[in-house]
Parts: C-alpha cells; sequence; structure tokens
C-alpha cells in the first residue's frame, strides 16, 4: 500500500509539473521584484561597501600628511623626559630594554648610556603640553594639537618602518594610505589628482624616499600620487610640446577623441573611454596646475605666516603653503616627506636646522586652515617612522650625542578633522623607552584615520590575487579617544 | 476542511518554498519598498500563529503515533490542515523576518541563527505535511523528525527573543548591576550620573524600599535625605563629619563598614566621587559642567565620561534623495556632487576653478535644491547677485563663501536659509551691521569665519553676544609683533666659471627686498649699492649680498662666487686611477664648469668631486696654443670629521710637452684642526707668466695617521 502511494507521490503528469513549474517561476520572479540590483552587481565591491562615497557622514575631507622621514627624536621636540638629564650617562637598566632587538648600528656597542634633550622644554597653552625650545612656533598652537605619545611600530629599519606607515606592510607593493583614500571616495576635483606628493629635504642625514611609498599598489593606476617637482614643471609630461599652442592641442584632442570614438565603437572596450577622459584631464590639468602653483599673489602676511622660505620651490615651507592651496582646491591627499631627522650622530647640532626648517611652516599651515575654516574638515599629521632610543649610540660627549632607532614609542601630533584639539593621548615611562598608557599601533592610527575620512577600515577593501586586502590588514582599531 | 481549498494552499505552499530559497540566498541583494518593511515589522505578531499550530501539529502525530490506535480518517483530516496552515503560517513568518532583517541594526550573528532555525522550521513543517499519510512518518527516522521540529521552535523562538529583548532579557532580574544608558558629558547631572550609579552597584543591594538595613533607603534623593536609624546620613553643616563617610572611611574590619566587608567594595575613583560630592554639600540638581574646571568632581567625571565611547553621530535627513540620473547629469569637470555618505540623500557640493565659473552653474542645480546642504564656491568670482541663485537651496547647512566677490549687501537673501549652520566668509569684504543682520535672521548659525574681513575682535564679540552658541574664527593672533628674518637672496647666471665675462642678475624670493651688494669683499650694508640692473663681472670675484625690507629683519649676507678660468686645456689625462669612490667625470670633472657642494646628500657632493687617496694626483693638461698660465687655483673640500684633507703639497709642473716639464711652483699646506668645521677652500698659486703647452699639476694626499682623502670640483687656469 505505502508503495503506491509513493508512487503516487513521484507521478507527476506532465500537467502537474507545468503548473508546479510555473509556480515556481512565479516565486523566483516574485522575489527578483525586490532585487534590483541582482543582475547589474557592477557597484557592489565584494565583501566591502560600495566604493567612492564614504560609509558613514565623515568629519574630514582631505589629509594633509606633513611626514618627516627620518625619525625625529621624540626626547628633544615633544616627549618631555627630565629623568634623562638626572641620568645622564648612566647605563640603561637592562630591565626596561628588556630583550629588545638593536639595529646593526648598535648591536655591538658596549655601553648604553642615558642622555636627556640638550633643549630645555615649556608648557603651552590650556592643554599644558610640553614642547620644547626647538619648536617655538608649534608651541604657539599647542591648543589646536592632538599630540599622540605613544605610538608603535613593528620596524626597526627606515625602509620597512616608512612602507609600513605609509602602506600597512613592510614589505612594499602595497597600496599607499592616499591610494586607499583616492579609492575608497574618488576625486573630489576632476581637474587635479586626488593623491599628491611633496618632497623636501633638509640639512640633516636622511633617508630616501622612493615612489613605492606613494604607489597605487594593486588598485587602479589612477590611486597612484602625482609627485609635484619643484621646477618649472611641477607635473612632469604635461606641457604642451614646444610649437603647440592650445588651440592646437584642442584640435588635436578633438580629432583623437574622434578616432577613439570609432574604435569603441567597433571594439566596445571600456579602456578607450577611460584613456580620452585621461587625455581630457591633462588639458584641464595644463590650466588647473599653473592656478594653482601661483604664489604671486599671496600677501605679505602669508608670506610671515609660513616663513619666507615659502617662497623658495622646493622648501618645506614652500610645500605647506601648497598642499593648503591643493586641499582648497578639492586634493583628497596631501603627502609631504621631508627629509633629514635621522639623527644616529651631531644630533644637537642637526636637529635644530631640522626643527627650524618644518616649525614655522607646520604652524603657519595648521593657522592658515583655521583661519580660513578649512581646518575642522581637513586632518594634519605630523610625524615620523619611529623613535629614537633614550641611550646615545657611539660616544657621549659633553656637548654632542646620537641617537639609535626606536620603535617602542614616537610622538605625532594630529590637527583638525574631527581630532580632540589640546590633547596629550599616551604616555611613555620615565625613561621614555616603553609606553605605560594608552598604545597606538600603527594600524589603530590608519583605522582612526580611515574613520574621521567616513571610511570603516573593516569594510575599505579590495580583492587582489584570491586574498582580500585591507590598509589595516586584519587588525586595528578605531582610536575612540582623541576623536571629538 | 474542504478538499477543493487544500490543493490550493498546497501550491501556496510550494510558491512559498520556492520563493524563501531565492530570497535567502540572494539576500544580499534585497533592497525594500517601504510598504514591504511594514509588513516585515508584524513579525512578531504573526510568529504566533505558528508557534501554536505546528507544536499542536507535532503533539498530535506523536499522539497518533503512540497511542497503537488506528488513527481515524478524521484524525488524519485534521493533521492535515494543522501541517498545512502550520507550515504557510512558518513561511509568511520566515518572510516576513527576512524583511525585518534588512532594516538597520540587526546583523548580528543572533540574527543569522534565528534566521537559519526559521527557514528550517518553515522547510521541515513543509515536508512534514507532504509525507502526511505516508508510512515514512510511522518510522523512526519520521519520529526523529517530528521531535526534531518539536524542539526546533522553541530554540528559534527564543533566539529571536534575544533580538528583541536583549540576551540577558531573561536573567536580567537575577542580576544586581543595571546598565545605564550613556550620557554625554554636557548633560550629566552630578547626582543623576555620577554619584546614583554608585549607590545603585553598590548601596542599594540592602538599602532599598523593599530591604531597607539599618532603616536606610538609597534609591533616590528624598530618601537619602532622610536618613537611617543612626542619623542623617548627610550633614549639610559639616559635611566631612557626614555618617555615610563615616561608614565608608571606617576600616574594613570594623564591623560598621560600609559596604560589609565580603561586598563589592567603592573604588578609589567611586569613593573619591561620593567623598568629593558630598563636600560639595551633596548637590541633587547641578549639571557636572556647571562645576569649575578645578573642582576635583568634574577632574573625576570628565574621567569617568572620558571613558564611554563615542559613536559616529550623524544628522538624518529626511527629505527624499534627488534622481540619480539628475546627480549623474549635473556631475561637470567643474562641478562636484556628491552624497555626503552611502546612503545618505544629502548632497555636497564644490565648484571649482575661478576662470571656468559662471553662475549659470549654480542655477543648473535646481533639481536638486532640496538636497544641497553642504555648498562650496570658495575662491571663485561669484558676486551678490549670484547668491540669490542659492536661496532655493532650503536644506544647506553649510556654505563656504571664502574670497568670493560679494559685499556685505549680498549677505541679506542668505537670510532664507534657516537651516545654515556654518558660514564661511574669510577674505570678503564685510561690514559688522551685515553681519548681525544676518546672525539675528538665521537663529541655527554655529560657526561663522570672518579672518580678513575687516571685522575686528569687538565686532566678533558683539556678534557672541546675540548668539551665545555662535563659534567666530578670525585672525589667530593680533598682528605678531615679532620680526622675522628675510630669507638669503638669489643670484642667476649662465656662468659662475667663466672664461672672460659672466653677466649676474639678483633677486630674491620675496617681493619687494632690496638687494644691496659689495663687490670688493666688504660686508654689504643698507649705504652698498643697490642691485637694479644685472653685473657684469671679468675677474674672479665674490658678490656679497644683503636684502631689506620694511616690516622684515634684513637677511643674512649671502657670498655668491664667480671664478674666472681664461684657459680651458684641450685636453686633460690622469696619470694616476682615481679612487674608485669618487671618479664623476675623471679628468674632465676638473674643468666642467660643475661646482660641489658640502653634504653627502646633496647630489652636487657625490657627482662634482673626484678625488684619491693613497697615490697623488697628477693632471696634465695640454693646450693646441701655448697658454700664458701666471696661477692656478684649485677648489678642495675639507670634512675633518669624515677623513677627507686638504692636499698635503701641490706642485705646478710647464713646459712645451711632457718631457720638457720644469716646476714652476710648489706649495704645502697645514692639515685641518681636529673638529674644524666642514668647508670649501681655494689655493691660489701664482707664478711668473709662463708660456706652456703643457702642465702638470701633482697634489699629494695628506698621510697623517693613515691615508686621507682628497677631494676636488674645479680648477681655474688663468
Amino acid at each position: 500500500m505505502s508503495k503506491e502511494f509513493l508512487e503516487y507521490g513521484f507521478n507527476s503528469n506532465r500537467r502537474r509539473f507545468l503548473s508546479n513549474l510555473s509556480l515556481g517561476i512565479g516565486s523566483v520572479a516574485l522575489g527578483s521584484l525586490l532585487m534590483p540590483d541582482l543582475w547589474n552587481s557592477k557597484n557592489i565591491e565584494e565583501d566591502g561597501l560600495p566604493v567612492g562615497l564614504p560609509h558613514f557622514a565623515p568629519k574630514a575631507k582631505r589629509i594633509i600628511y606633513l611626514f618627516q622621514n627620518g625619525a625625529p627624536s621624540q626626547q628633544e621636540l615633544f616627549d618631555y623626559k627630565p629623568k634623562l638629564n638626572q641620568l645622564r650617562g648612566e647605563e640603561i637598566p637592562p630591565s626596561v630594554r628588556g630583550s629588545q632587538r638593536l639595529t646593526g648600528m648598535t648591536a655591538n656597542q658596549s655601553s648604553f648610556p642615558l642622555v636627556g634633550s640638550f633643549v630645555d622644554f615649556q608648557q603651552y597653552g590650556q592643554s599644558r603640553a610640553w614642547v620644547s625650545n626647538l619648536m617655538p612656533y608649534t608651541a604657539k598652537i599647542v591648543d589646536e594639537l592632538c599630540f599622540v605619545k605613544s605610538m608603535y611600530t613593528e620596524a626597526i629599519n627606515h625602509d620597512p618602518a616608512l612602507t609600513f606607515l605609509q602602506t600597512g606592510a613592510q614589505q612594499g607593493n602595497r597600496p599607499s594610505m592616499g591610494a586607499w583614500l583616492s579609492y575608497g571616495l574618488g576625486n573630489l576635483n576632476k581637474n587635479l589628482p586626488s593623491f599628491t606628493v611633496l618632497l623636501s629635504r633638509g640639512i640633516g642625514n636622511g633617508q630616501g624616499v622612493y615612489s613605492r611609498l606613494w604607489t597605487n599598489g594593486f588598485l587602479d593606476s589612477v590611486h597612484q600620487g602625482v609627485q609635484f617637482s619643484k621646477g618649472e614643471d611641477p607635473v612632469l609630461y604635461l606641457r604642451d610640446p614646444e610649437g603647440m599652442n592650445r588651440t592646437e592641442r584642442r584640435d588635436m584632442l578633438d580629432n583623437l577623441s574622434v578616432l577613439n570614438d570609432m574604435s569603441y565603437k567597433e571594439f566596445g572596450d571600456p579602456e578607450i573611454v577611460a584613456k580620452i577622459q585621461q587625455y581630457e584631464m591633462a588639458y584641464r590639468m595644463q590650466t588647473a596646475i599653473p592656478e594653482v602653483m601661483d604664489v604671486s599673489k599671496e600677501s605679505d602676511a602669508m608670506v610671515k605666516l609660513y616663513g619666507p622660505d615659502c617662497l623658495v620651490p622646493g622648501t618645506y615651507a614652500a610645500n605647506c603653503l601648497l598642499a593648503r592651496k591643493l586641499v582648497e582646491n578639492g586634493v583628497r591627499f596631501v603627502q609631504l616627506y621631508h627629509q633629514g631627522w635621522d639623527q644616529h650622530g651631531n644630533l644637537p647640532y642637526e636637529i635644530t636646522q631640522q626643527a627650524r626648517d618644518v616649525d614655522q611652516a607646520s604652524a603657519g599651515l595648521v593657522i592658515d586652515l583655521k583661519q580660513r575654516g578649512l581646518l575642522e574638515d581637513t586632518l594634519v599629521i605630523w610625524g615620523g617612522e619611529f623613535g629614537r632610543t633614550s641611550y646615545t649610540q657611539g660616544t657621549l660627549t659633553p656637548d654632542n650625542y646620537g641617537r639609535d632607532h626606536h620603535p617602542r614609542c614616537f610622538t605625532i601630533w594630529m590637527a583638525g578633522g574631527g581630532i580632540k584639539p589640546g590633547m596629550v593621548y599616551g604616555e611613555t615611562d620615565e625613561l621614555g623607552y616603553n609606553i605605560i598608557k594608552d598604545p597606538v599601533h600603527v594600524h589603530d592610527f590608519h583605522a582612526t584615520v580611515l574613520h574621521q575620512l567616513g571610511l570603516n577600515h573593516e569594510k575599505l577593501i579590495f580583492k587582489h590575487q584570491g586574498r582580500r586586502y585591507r590598509l589595516t590588514d586584519v587588525a586595528g582599531k578605531v582610536v575612540k579617544d582623541i576623536i571629538s | 476542511m474542504a478538499n477543493k481549498l487544500e490543493p490550493i494552499f498546497r501550491k501556496g505552499l510550494l510558491a512559498l518554498v520556492i520563493f524563501i530559497l531565492f530570497i535567502v540566498v540572494f539576500e544580499q541583494f534585497l533592497t525594500l519598498p517601504r510598504w514591504l518593511q511594514a509588513l516585515g515589522r508584524m513579525h512578531p505578531l504573526v510568529l504566533h500563529f505558528p508557534i501554536v499550530l505546528l507544536l499542536m501539529a507535532a503533539g498530535l502525530q506523536y499522539f497518533a503515533r503512540f497511542s497503537r490506535q488506528s488513527v481515524s480518517g478524521d484524525m488524519r483530516q485534521v493533521l492535515r490542515f494543522l501541517w498545512l496552515a502550520g507550515a504557510l503560517f512558518a513561511g509568511i513568518t520566515v518572510v516576513m523576518g527576512i524583511f525585518l532583517s534588512q532594516e538597520e541594526g540587526y546583523n548580528s550573528d543572533a540574527t543569522d541563527w534565528h534566521k537559519w532555525t526559521g527557514v528550517a522550521v518553515f522547510l521541515l513543517a513543509s515536508l512534514l505535511y507532504r509525507l502526511q499519510g505516508h508510512a515514512f512518518l510511522e518510522s523512526f527516522t519520521g519520529a526523529v523528525l517530528v521531535i526534531g521540529l518539536a524542539i526546533l521552535i522553541p530554540v528559534c523562538g527564543h533566539l529571536g527573543a534575544v533580538l528583541t529583548h536583549g540576551d540577558n532579557f531573561i536573567t536580567a532580574p537575577l542580576q544586581l548591576e543595571k546598565k545605564r544608558p550613556v550620557v554625554p558629558l554636557e548633560e550629566a547631572y552630578v547626582f543623576d550620573d555620577l554619584v546614583l550609579p554608585i549607590l545603585e552597584t553598590k548601596c542599594t543591594g540592602c538599602h532599598n524600599p523593599n530591604k531597607i538595613k539599618g532603616k536606610l533607603n538609597l534609591m533616590d534623593s528624598a530618601a537619602i535625605l532622610a536618613g537611617g536609624k543612626s542619623g542623617l546620613a548627610i550633614n549639610f553643616q559639616q559635611p566631612e563629619d557626614s555618617r555615610l563617610l563615616e561608614r565608608i572611611h571606617l576600616p574594613l574590619e570594623a564591623k560598621e563598614h560600609m559596604p560589609p566587608k565580603g561586598k563589592p567594595q567603592l573604588t578609589p575613583d567611586e569613593e573619591a566621587i561620593l567623598v568629593a560630592w558630598i563636600k560639595a554639600g551633596a548637590p541633587f540638581s547641578r549639571k557636572v559642567l556647571s562645576l569649575e574646571s578645578s573642582d576635583p568632581l568634574q577632574q573625576l567625571a570628565a574621567k569617568q565620561f572620558q571613558a564611554a565611547p563615542t559613536e559616529v553621530s550623524q544628522e538624518v535627513y529626511t527629505f527624499p534623495a534627488a534622481k540619480e540620473a539628475d546627480i549623474e547629469r549635473l556631475n561637470t569637470d567643474y562641478r562636484t556632487i556628491l552624497p555626503v555618505a552611502y546612503g545618505s540623500p544629502a548632497l555636497s557640493v564644490q565648484l571649482f576653478s575661478a576662470q571656468a565659473y559662471e553662475a549659470r552653474q549654480l542655477e543648473e542645480l535646481q533639481p536638486v535644491k532640496t538636497q544641497i546642504v553642504s555648498l562650496d564656491l570658495s575662491k571663485l568670482p561669484v558676486t551678490d547677485a549670484d547668491l540669490k541663485l542659492i536661496t532655493p537651496f532650503e536644506n544647506l547647512r553649510r556654505l563656504n563663501l571664502n574670497f568670493t566677490n560679494i559685499t556685505a549687501e549680498g549677505l541679506t537673501p542668505l537670510s532664507k536659509l534657516q537651516h545654515l549652520d556654518q558660514l564661511h566668509l574669510a577674505g570678503v569684504s564685510l561690514k559688522p551691521e551685515a553681519v548681525k543682520a544676518l546672525l539675528t535672521a538665521i537663529p541655527s548659525l554655529k560657526a561663522m569665519t570672518l579672518w580678513e574681513t575687516g571685522l575686528t575682535r569687538q565686532h566678533m564679540e558683539e556678534l557672541s553676544q546675540i548668539n551665545p552658541s555662535l563659534h567666530v574664527t578670525g585672525a589667530f593672533s593680533d598682528g605678531d609683533t615679532v620680526l622675522l628674518k628675510l630669507n638669503p637672496p638669489v643670484a642667476r647666471t649662465d656662468q659662475w666659471v667663466f672664461p672672460e665675462q659672466t653677466e649676474v642678475t639678483l633677486g630674491h624670493p620675496v617681493s619687494g627686498v632690496r638687494l644691496h651688494y659689495t663687490l670688493d669683499e666688504t660686508e654689504p650694508d643698507s649705504l652698498s649699492p643697490v642691485f637694479s640692473t644685472p653685473l657684469t663681472l671679468h675677474t674672479t670675484s665674490v658678490v656679497r649680498v644683503k636684502g631689506y625690507k620694511e616690516g622684515w629683519l634684513p637677511s643674512d649676507v649671502t657670498d655668491f662666487q664667480f671664478y674666472r678660468n681664461t684657459y680651458k686645456p684641450d685636453s686633460v689625462q690622469l696619470l694616476n686611477k682615481l679612487n674608485h669612490v669618487h671618479l664623476a667625470e675623471g679628468a674632465h670633472t676638473f674643468f666642467d664648469t660643475q661646482l660641489g657642494a658640502i653634504g653627502a646628500n646633496n647630489p652636487a657632493w657625490a657627482n662634482y668631486f673626484a678625488g684619491v687617496r693613497h697615490e697623488a694626483m697628477q693632471l696634465v693638461c695640454r693646450f693646441d696654443d701655448p697658454a700664458e698660465v701666471s696661477s692656478v687655483g684649485i677648489r678642495y673640500m675639507i670634512e675633518e670629521a669624515t677623513g677627507i684633507y686638504p692636499p698635503a703639497a701641490v706642485e705646478i709642473w710647464g713646459g712645451d710637452n711632457d718631457q720638457q716639464l720644469k716646476l714652476l711652483a710648489k706649495r704645502t699646506l697645514q692639515a685641518p684642526e681636529k673638529g674644524e668645521t666642514p668647508s670649501l677652500r681655494k689655493l691660489d698659486i701664482t707664478f711668473p707668466k709662463h708660456p706652456v703647452r703643457c702642465l702638470k699639476i701633482v697634489a699629494q694626499p695628506y698621510k697623517t695617521e693613515h691615508p686621507r682623502l682628497l677631494l676636488i670640483d674645479e680648477m681655474f687656469l688663468n
């Protein structure tokens, strides 16, 4: 009996099959009405959120990153450690140093005498932040700044540390911060690149910067940083060839786009459209770039704010002024590098010169942005790739010493962009060697910066070679305490 | 049940199965219209039907199997009905649940578990309905399916309850600790948000109206004031002697110490807060921020509230989104329109390029006028007339008019923008009355940028009186009185090293700087000649320049060195090898007119100096026509610290060819002092004029302690 029942159940005739089939397809059709994007999923990035827009309303729209390349010594600038002066010449206690890995430059040193700052510190502003006398202009704006004294990193040498801070990985070839932002937020001004790079160099011992620090990595090449140079051609290969005027260029582009259009109609390759757009952008950049780069109309007061070097192309001050002009014109990320902070020896002389290069212009930039109402949605970051040791490298003489690389703690400051002003975050021990409060890892720093730009660092994802990549890799926590 | 209806419902069930499988698989693409959201919210209402129906069906099925009586036909009918109705309601509930889960806040693991168990309940119920009347149900596996469903239903129900009531809803009454809503510091009260939470965690377990130990109730302010068995808890005359504090401060072993030994004790911060609160006179209705900033209570409070996480707060816009086609069409090369965030209807608009600006660009924005919340027109030649085009942007929050061409009169139409909260007017020439009028007209304004508008600090303070919550940004400081030093002047020339003459133009990066110079090596001052037309130099000379400008300190004196090299050899040859690191351009380095510089980072250091260490440098210069040489200049580097030394000795030999050379001159040099600052020097060796076709220059490196490096960038033959 049961067998017959079963057979009855499974023996459907054609009519039943068809009516059930139509029912099934009908249900699917009903469901698909609720999914308008099912068949055109171009905007949905796998796992992440769609790119080109902030994930939530951002506090900051732009970033100016004043990178102090070579790792400025925190002990001489912002992290005041009077104890080091008291203990000058004494060996660093082994309990403090622990089993730390040393660089090849001091690993063979037999003695590690502590040394304090050769320059005095004072407290400033409402926040009573300590600033050394090497930074008199920065001292005046401490109430706009948030000092993070508890940054730490994983790398012990310049190149991996710099690459880590810029790309979230030590080994290179990952997209740089600016490229991620360009990818995540898109371009604001279609006539300028969204990620620009400006270089300058001080008198101090320098370390190289290479274009892989502003690479697009595996992202589309439009997200690569564009380096502006100081000469007559700030952007290379932009100028018309000699003898060609603007009308001729226009005619040429028009004719070229007719041809490109024909070949697009024939082959349908979207790269052809991209190429046409890039030619057009370059054409517009030919007028946009000189408009931005022109400093001749800056007032005397402006020149005094940044210091007169802001009119000398290629200096840090000039790059700071240019950075303000670029963000005013919708550039998302302006990356400065100032080289020469690697004071393994001859520290007192070199750091004085380096500080003089950057102090006034950095402070001037913050003031300038503030006065224009731009500081609230522009995030300014000042800092290097790691810190420097509390003990001297080489021999300690009465008026000279040096400091080696120290990844365990370093100080950076941030201003604007929804970061709490007038704040000092994190703390190091009294020898300025280990962090004792609120450590901030490089991944945390990246997560926080992306958060200020309206991006969830866990959702800004790019899938490449079968793996999902983020700026923060698989780590990073937003440092909520410093967000206003 | 009417037999005619059953096939219809059966087909409905099949349709539901397929529909649910489909939307579950493609759930990430689901986009719901609003009316379906309303349907989704009925999920908590409908879900009770399937629970009851299916549990009943399962129970009856179980009863039918184990009662060992033959199941009557009526019973079968009832079972079929129950299973069908239960499965149908389960399906409807699942669909509604999926719709509901599309709303904000349903993305936890708990949601997923609830969803999958719900879908499982539905599928299982559908299967059991299909199997009705089939012998399979009588088997052991069939029974397991029925029992499995009966277990799955409460599990699924509980997971759903966790979503609506929280995961500790059932156990919450068993726990003493209560989570309080997070209050921002600005709105926090001393008693309600600081003191009471401590009392509630550590005291009210025993001192509440129900369990009133020592007749003291600490649940609210009135009860606290009433005190307990041993008198008032707080002594307002001498707060320090309050009984409450006394009990807290007693040693832990004391019988009267509170909280009693064995119960959770006050943390140091909690104790400090209670002490500070009572010492401050036990205020019940003061806000934390109304305390002096030096008050220990406020500092403790700040600490307490800083620990609270700050969540991203977003303004919610209620207006509908603009048409995507409109946004796309209005986005041009010089006008960028972007939603402020993903999924937000609000738009942010920025215009670029003063050259490309036209008022039409604003007019064209009409189709999205409701959605624009932010507009940036800074540095564009926007006129007063153009501002009238902005007034329809009713939801505008943020307007940037920095350095536009508008005037004080142009501000009037802006008063229509009643939601405006930020207005940037830096660099616009304004009148205080116009700004005041605008501020009165728009009470929502929270921030204004008024730097370089002609308004004084006094004016800005008056504005703050009109609207106390307004934040005004003016000049950062009132005209710095510190004088800055001018940076060094610059010199431009085609030839720093020249055969006969060179032309030099002096300049300065800052415009309007007067450049005073000397050519006689004396220090220039404000009485020295002022540079106006290019200088022509005929001999090796140093131009010393100093810049002056009103309002600046004069620059440092800057020296520009120009070298004459009359006789450039027709060929040059080195007799010894150069140091392998310092090859530069070989023998040509010395007459390539490229001057080196100090500093290992400088390319002019690496590329323009050639050097020797172990052997003498022997350079032979040949001339096609006899050269009347009477002096040889050698430019070299000293960097004592790194072992770069001057030549120990230099010999000049001359003659008609290399076979007939005669010593023309010889010089020895001092070794540098220890710690000497690095410098570039020029050694000049003169001798009686002598026509030569061949000149040999021999420079010996120093050998003190060990061989020292000798680096030379240029030589000059005159």
